[in-house]
């Protein structure tokens, strides 16, 4: 059997915002045979990657469960959310911080279902490693 | 069928382990700790808290007649362990009882002069009070008080019952539940309801600026505290004391073992390495001695905090004290720190990825009365990344003053700053 596939679209197909804007998204389902879901679940939120272990928070979540007697899976499901103003999207040296848009499906039978889009929050530019320092300034 | 990795290895930006296994691993772990905890609490709560308690409380009074005493010993895995005990008799109402006891706890303990101490109160054919059970007429004992091991003994186990149930509880919470979901919970939890600032860290990553603002400046709004003050040189006086104090000693044995003509050759050899390493020791905390010893702190104000990118801030720096410098730098300097598990040891990695000099003086000499004293503006780069904190990894803003001395030990001092997400020297709207 094949497994579900899940497409998300920014608004738009705006990837990149400022703390405080609205991000707006939609979440589908692609599936060629019916599935019964026990959950559908998606979150905006930040993990860091690089070479320290991994840390992540939530933003915002919502959790689906066939018991939404509103909830219609087979059509797509929308996402809003004001940004935080921080982190922001950070390209360092050996820590980074990704935001990104995740949707996690549950089938009633067979392994879950992942998918995620990143964006940008913020415009911190990428960073790189220090150079020896510059020479002198200015004496006060 | 899903595949199960029971080890975890790091490979590039992801990690080769199973959570359910990892997970099931820790629920067994747990689960172990509630079962053997509970299992020696129970034995040691009701063997000894609960019959001093009893014995204290419950127990009636009679007279007893000491028969005999001794010390009884009972040796496991090598060690000897005594108790004392005595033989007594004594009635409750028409029958007699004759019974082996002392106190209700009954502990061993390794010392044995202390349970004949306890023991020469008592003499063979006297009378003293003593005390029975009122369920059971042929149990007694002869002192009657607290034990530490009744009472604190409880505890470790009572510790890992707490551990393995606050695990367990923790387990059955987030079972089924995604990362994110588990993220959820655990930031829910995280939050504190005394702390002041709880709003701000619902953001969770961003640092507090509580350091930076807790002590008024004399000349600009807020002194800013060093980093770690003296926790350097407290540990390594502290590694230096107690590793040449063993080394030492081993010392000492080598040399009064060649003065005594047994001399051990292959010691002598092998402690050389130790010795140099304690020297070496000596000589860092020496410097860091001299170094606290003859430079004043330094101090730092600033205009305002936090800070934020593109902004301008005033800073005033005083050094006090007779010195004579070479060079005396500031630098604003930006540190990403990650932390990491290396099989069991856990890491951390520092990646300095900005360093501004932004006060610099050559060749000057300072006293009491004409200390160096500058107060100079400063700008935060542009879309800097702000401060950053999370649980193993952090990006962090400091000011690092560097004095380069003539005839004295070059110092370094940090003092932590922090830089909030905003533009041009603003939050962000």
């Amino acid at each position: 059997m094949i497994a579900p596939g899940i497409t998300i679209l920014f608004e738009g197909g705006r990837r990149t915002f400022e703390p405080g804007d609205l991000l707006t998204a939609e979440y589908r389902i692609d599936s060629l045979v019916p599935i019964e879901i026990k959950a559908l679940e998606a979150s905006v939120m930040w993990y860091t990657a690089g070479k320290g272990d991994e840390d992540l928070a939530v933003h915002h979540f919502v959790r689906h469960t066939p018991d939404d007697s509103l909830l219609d899976f087979r059509r797509p499901q929308s996402l809003r959310t004001i940004l935080p103003i921080g982190p922001l999207s950070y390209d360092g040296a050996i820590v980074k911080v990704r935001w990104c848009v995740r949707v996690r499906l549950f089938p009633l039978r067979g392994r879950e279902s992942v998918s995620e889009e990143l964006f940008q929050l913020g415009r911190v530019p990428q960073a790189v490693v220090r150079t020896p320092p510059p020479v002198v300034l200015e004496d006060a | 069928m899903p595949r199960f990795r029971f080890f975890s290895k790091k490979r590039g930006e992801h990690r080769t382990t199973s959570e359910v296994g990892a997970r099931a691993a820790l629920g067994v772990s747990f689960a172990v700790l509630v079962v053997v905890g509970g299992y020696i609490l129970a034995q040691v709560v009701g063997r000894v808290t609960i019959s001093e308690w009893r014995a204290n409380h419950e127990f009636a009074a009679a007279e007893a007649v000491v028969l005999d005493k001794q010390v009884i010993a009972s040796t496991e895995e090598g060690y000897t362990k005594y108790r004392p005990e005595l033989k007594f008799r004594y009635s409750v109402g028409e029958k007699e009882h004759t019974v082996l006891g002392y106190d209700a706890a009954g502990v061993y303990t390794t010392d044995r002069e202390d349970c004949e101490e306890l023991l020469a109160e008592f003499e063979v054919g006297e009378k003293y009070p003593c005390w029975y059970d009122p369920q059971n007429a042929g149990r007694a004992v002869l002192v009657r008080g607290y034990s530490w091991a009744a009472w604190v003994v409880p505890l470790l186990p009572a510790a890992f019952v707490a551990v393995g149930f606050g695990g367990l509880t923790y387990l059955f919470l987030t079972w089924g539940k995604s990362a994110e979901h588990r993220a959820l919970i655990q930031q829910a939890t995280n939050l504190d309801i005394f702390d002041p600032h709880a709003p701000r860290r619902r953001d969770p990553a961003l640092p507090p600026t509580d350091d930076g603002t807790n002590s008024p400046g004399t000349t600009l709004k807020f002194r800013i505290p060093p980093s770690a003050p003296g926790w350097d040189l407290m540990f390594l006086s502290a590694v230096c004391v107690g590793w040449n104090t063993l080394v030492g000693w081993f010392l000492y044995r080598v040399l009064v073992g060649h003065l005594g003509s047994r001399g051990d050759y292959v010691l002598t050899i092998g402690i050389v390495p130790f010795v140099g390493v304690g020297g070496y020791l000596l000589y860092r905390a020496g410097k860091q001695l001299l170094i606290a010893g003859g430079v004043s702190p330094t101090v730092v104000e600033i205009s305002s905090n936090p800070l934020y990118p593109g902004g301008n801030y005033e800073l005033f720096v005083r050094q006090p004290g007779r010195l004579s410098f070479s060079r005396f730098t500031v630098a604003l300097a930006c540190d990403e720190e990650a932390t990491f598990r290396q099989g069991t040891n856990s890491r951390t990695h520092c990646e300095r990825v900005v360093e501004n000099e932004i006060f610099r003086r050559d060749a000057f000499v300072t006293d009491r009365q004409d200390p160096l004293s500058a107060r100079f503006t400063f700008r935060v780069p542009d879309g800097a990344m702000h401060s950053f904190q999370s649980e193993h990894n952090a990006v962090k803003w400091k000011l690092v003053v560097r004095g380069v001395l003539n005839h004295w030990p070059d110092f370094e001092r940090s003092y932590s700053l922090v830089v909030y997400p905003g533009r041009n020297g603003a939050p962000h709207a």
